[in-house]
């Protein structure tokens, strides 16, 4: 198992936006209440102060809320099944939003499937929006309540929505390094999703390198230390705590346009890999490694984006705003030979 | 405070380190001036919001050219930020400036200009032009210096320039915060919480960006430290419960998710604008939308048309925007579809006045319609109330089935005011609708005889089903081909607001119930009337005020508590006749916007003091007027 002080930090530092996701549940949990006490709610039965509550300082400091409740006829009351489904609803919210109600963390077993429990965990955290959907189509009538039901005892990852995509909290998930095949979470990095690996074991040298994408922020580090960039990206996140003699990098979004100004290699193993990790044979482990290295190679001629105005040398023949000069410097530095040498 | 003639102006040397002479005063303004784009308003934002923070009682007010891009160093580039102190409350920008930060001459020209600089008060001004390498700025200088002479200012000549390029490379990316380091030293401001408000400002920079912004803070704190003989303490008294700090722009965003909003669809327009930016940083965490159309048309067309499908929405504009929305405003009423529509009151017509306060929207809000299209209008007056709106106006736009009109404007949309934090409640948030079964034979408007009221249904309700439209209908949504269906809508869609407005209760009156001058305002001019009546009282005078927050339908019992008063005036920021002007007389004089409703709602004579000076009105100038109509019992 992974040292338990590694995992307290990995969840010390997610917490913020798990708990901001919490409190959303809880929010809307209150919300589908006020939602059935509306319903309930009659002239003898505190629909004043309910609608002086609804009105909000500005309209009830100035408005006689028991005149104006007087002329609103009571609103027709929902039907016994729509209200049980909205009442499961708000009830499904609730329980997730309790402490230990959300999936945070979850175990792949030693030969598991890292896709299929990660993927489990999240339809889990997808009955949130299950229940939301719920109260929402029970409020509209009625209709399809039976799908809704299925859908608020679990919802997967491919049917959550762009606005749920970008709610969703962050997951931990601990798993052996020989059954780290990350590039299967590929489907799962969309929205706000954050998703962090604590590998047990040896691993592959670069398992998340597969997993660059220009939107996506990718940490492979020996400790928690640079999860605070991860925990602070508005965008889709992966991490994994690996041994120390796999590669350290972060792929950081807000890097630049360029694959390499994005990319900060800390270590790079001297020797290519030579046995297998799990499935991954030691020639995928190396295409991994050279994939790594050839996204984060600077073309030679170009200079640093942070060097700026006061950058000198080969900037001085290629300038920085000639797009062919640029792409002939890059042309270059795939050609580069060095390191046969 | 020490005042010194023009003639006594230098740089101050270290010597001047000794013990600073502490100037105690229970309200300091000061103002921070640069060209457009050297970042004082960013300097005085900060500064507003660490002093509210701290618990002084702040009002902050923006200095905006009316262009984007004036010609530097010329007075209309003056841009900047007032900022009132206070030990406690503060409710508007005040009189003059007692302390000025000039980042050249020719801004603070124009301030002096404007008449914004109090005689006495006490001015540190970038050096650096005095002995430019440029002939022509070196005259300039030395002529503007001319102008000023005369006047009791205490100039105070700081290196600027000299000092940031200690640290940056170009100092007119780096002097505001210089300055803001020099008046955090010079009224003791919390360095920590200013650094922290820094590094917000600054999150979606690079670190080194940061860094150069806090290092060039702390320099200029050092600088006023070594270098100046004086500082300004106003004492503050903690507020007794839990306080937020922000603009009439962000207590409208951050008010629309605390009404339960899901859509905001706007056109960027100022100074709207930055609510909806906010918004769009913030709105999807909490379920909502900021949609960006294509022109003013198409967003309040996709606000109806969400509203319409059941989702709460609202759209935000400012007077041109206004104008291009209206005949949607009008499907809005006539199909009774629940609308928000916020106006951040700008100067008008045309495009005016984009970056300056003016409250000239009302009666275009109220019959810029063709035909007759009633509709709640709600004028907040503070920041605080800025956020309240908008639960308001959304439950009555979706009880009364119509759009909601809120009158904001340039001066609370800039402006900076610490207020108690608000309690959110769910009631507030819940949903929009009662989408319980509809019953045999529902129809589309079941306007209750008495009430006008009816219940909304959506497309896809079962029992619902109807077809919307703009053409004069019936009950069944069915057009009219008859002489009384046209009636009948109209008679229907006008009664709930006589049932709405018989549920208000009767405006405050603040000041003696009866007397000699009651002086009525609506919007952001609350404090600056309040605090001159409050002076005008202390004086003996006989002035009471009256705010009004709804205009349509009007707060109820206003001709019984006009009929106390000698006379009855409304001061706004609009436009009217002045009495004494050529061919001007009682019959065609035009008069103030609220006062022109007054006068037709209550048949009382309610004469106006108005002006459209771009800027928000000044206590001093107000009691100046109520001295005289107190006086005399006229404006004439």
């Amino acid at each position: 198992m992974p040292s338990d002080e590694r995992l307290a930090r990995v969840h010390e530092v997610l917490r913020p936006r798990r708990d901001a996701f919490r409190a959303a549940l809880a929010a809307t949990a209150e919300q589908i209440r006020a939602f059935l006490r509306a319903q309930r709610a009659t002239p003898s039965n505190g629909r004043g102060a309910r609608l002086a509550s609804e009105l909000g300082a500005f309209g009830a400091d100035r408005i006689d809320v028991t005149r104006l409740a007087s002329v609103f006829q009571a609103g027709a009351t929902l039907d016994p099944a729509t209200n049980t489904a909205v009442e499961r609803a708000a009830a499904t919210l609730t329980a997730l939003a309790a402490e230990g109600g959300l999936p945070v963390e979850v175990d792949v077993p030693s030969g598991g499937d890292l896709r299929q429990v990660t993927g489990e965990a999240l339809a889990s955290i997808g009955r949130a929006f299950g229940a939301v959907r719920a109260f929402e189509l029970a409020r509209a009538g009625g209709r399809r309540l039976e799908d809704v039901a299925l859908e608020a005892n679990g919802l997967p990852y491919a049917r959550w929505s762009r606005g749920e995509r970008r709610l969703a909290p962050p997951l931990v998930v601990t798993v052996d390094g020989a059954d780290l095949r990350a590039e299967c979470l590929a489907e799962f990095l969309d929205g706000t999703q954050q998703i962090v690996l604590v590998v047990r074991g040896a691993c592959a040298p670069a398992p998340l390198v597969r997993l660059i994408t220009p939107g996506t922020f990718v940490l492979q580090a020996s400790d928690a230390a640079g999860l605070d960039r991860l925990a602070a990206w508005e965008g889709p996140a992966i991490a994994a705590l690996v041994p120390d003699t796999a590669a350290r990098f972060t792929h950081d979004p807000m890097g630049g346009a360029d694959a390499w100004d994005r990319l900060t290699v800390a270590f790079l193993p001297e020797r290519a890999p030579r046995l297998a990790v799990g499935g991954a044979s030691a020639s995928q482990q190396g295409e991994e490694l050279r994939l790594l290295r050839v996204l984060a190679a600077r073309p030679t001629a170009l200079p640093a984006a942070a060097d700026g105005a006061g950058a000198v040398g080969a900037a001085a023949t290629v300038p920085a705003d000639d797009p062919a000069g640029r792409l002939a410097a890059w042309l270059l530095a795939q050609a580069d030979l060095s390191e046969l040498g | 405070m020490t005042v010194a003639p023009i003639s006594d102006t230098r740089t101050p040397g270290p010597s001047a380190a000794r013990e600073p002479h502490i100037v105690r005063v229970a309200q300091h303004t000061v103002e921070i001036v640069s060209d457009s784009g050297e970042g004082a308003q960013k300097c005085g934002q900060i500064f507003g919001r660490v002093s509210a923070m701290m618990g002084n009682g702040t009002w902050t007010v923006e200095i905006i050219p009316a262009e984007i891009q004036p010609p530097p160093r010329t007075p209309p580039s003056a841009s900047g930020n007032r900022v009132r102190l206070g030990t406690r409350r503060v409710t508007n920008w005040g009189d003059e400036a007692d302390l000025v930060v000039a980042f050249n001459e020719q801004v603070l020209l124009h301030r002096h200009r404007l008449g914004a600089l109090r005689e006495g008060c006490t001015i540190l001004i970038e050096n650096w032009w005095e002995r430019h390498e440029d002939e022509a700025i070196r005259a300039a200088w030395a002529e503007a210096m001319q102008e000023l002479d005369g006047h009791q200012y205490r100039f105070i000549k700081v290196p600027m320039e000299e000092q940031c390029l200690t640290v940056v490379d170009t100092p007119r990316r780096g002097k505001n915060m210089f300055v803001l380091g020099m008046l955090a030293w010079i009224y003791n401001r919390d360095r920590d919480k200013t650094r922290e408000l820094i590094a917000h400002e600054f999150r979606k920079k690079a670190r080194e960006i940061l860094d150069a912004n806090v290092a060039l803070l702390d320099l200029g704190w050092q600088w006023a430290a070594e270098h100046l003989d004086f500082r300004v303490e106003v004492p503050i008294e903690a507020p007794t419960e839990p306080q937020v700090v922000m603009n009439g722009n962000q207590a409208l965003a951050i008010g629309a998710i605390a009404a339960g909003m899901d859509l905001c669809s706007m056109y960027p327009i100022t100074p709207a604008t930055s609510a909806s930016h906010y918004l769009s940083e913030i709105f999807e965490k909490y379920g909502g939308v900021v949609h960006q159309a294509e022109d003013e048309i198409a967003a309040i067309g996709v606000a109806v048309g969400a509203s319409y499908a059941g989702k709460v929405a609202f759209t935000i504009t400012s007077g041109p925007g206004l104008a291009l929305k209206t005949e949607f405003i009008g499907l809005a009423v006539m199909t009774e579809v629940p609308l928000v529509i916020v106006d951040v009151q700008r100067g008008g017509p045309s495009t005016g006045l984009p970056t300056k306060v003016e409250q000239s929207d009302l009666l275009a809000v109220l019959f810029g319609q063709p035909g007759d299209a009633p509709k709640v209008v709600l004028a907040p007056a503070t920041m605080e109330e800025c956020f309240h709106v908008m639960t308001t106006a959304r439950r009555l736009a979706e009880a009364f089935r119509t759009p909601v009109v809120v009158l904001s404007d340039a001066n609370l949309a800039t402006g900076v005011q610490p207020f108690p934090r608000p309690t959110v409640t769910s009631d507030a948030m819940a949903g929009a609708l009662d989408l319980g079964p509809l019953g045999e034979g529902f129809r589309a408007y079941e306007w209750d005889a008495q009430t006008g009221l009816s219940r909304r249904s959506i497309p896809g309700q079962p029992g619902g089903e109807h077809t919307a439209t703009g053409l004069s209908h019936d009950e069944h949504s069915r057009v009219g081909y008859s002489p009384d269906v046209h009636e009948r809508g109209c008679a229907m869609r006008s009664r709930k607001f006589a049932v709405l407005q018989q549920s208000l209760r009767p405006p405050a009156v603040c000041g003696p119930e009866a007397g000699d001058l009651l002086v009525v305002g609506w919007g952001s001019t609350l404090g600056a009337i309040e605090e001159a009546a409050e002076r005008a009282r202390d004086e003996g005078l006989s002035v009471s005020t009256l705010h009004l927050r709804f205009l349509s339908p009007l707060e109820p019992g206003l001709r019984e508590i006009f009929a106390r008063f000698r006379t009855v005036m409304t001061i706004e920021i609009n436009y009217s006749d002045d009495p004494q002007d050529p061919y001007i007389t009682d019959e065609n004089r035009r008069r103030g916007q609220l006062a022109w409703l007054l006068r037709a709602q209550t048949l009382v004579d309610v004469d106006c003091w108005t002006r459209v000076p771009g800027e928000p009105l000044r206590p001093g100038q107000l009691l100046e007027v109520m001295r005289r109509v107190a006086r005399k019992g006229g404006v004439s």
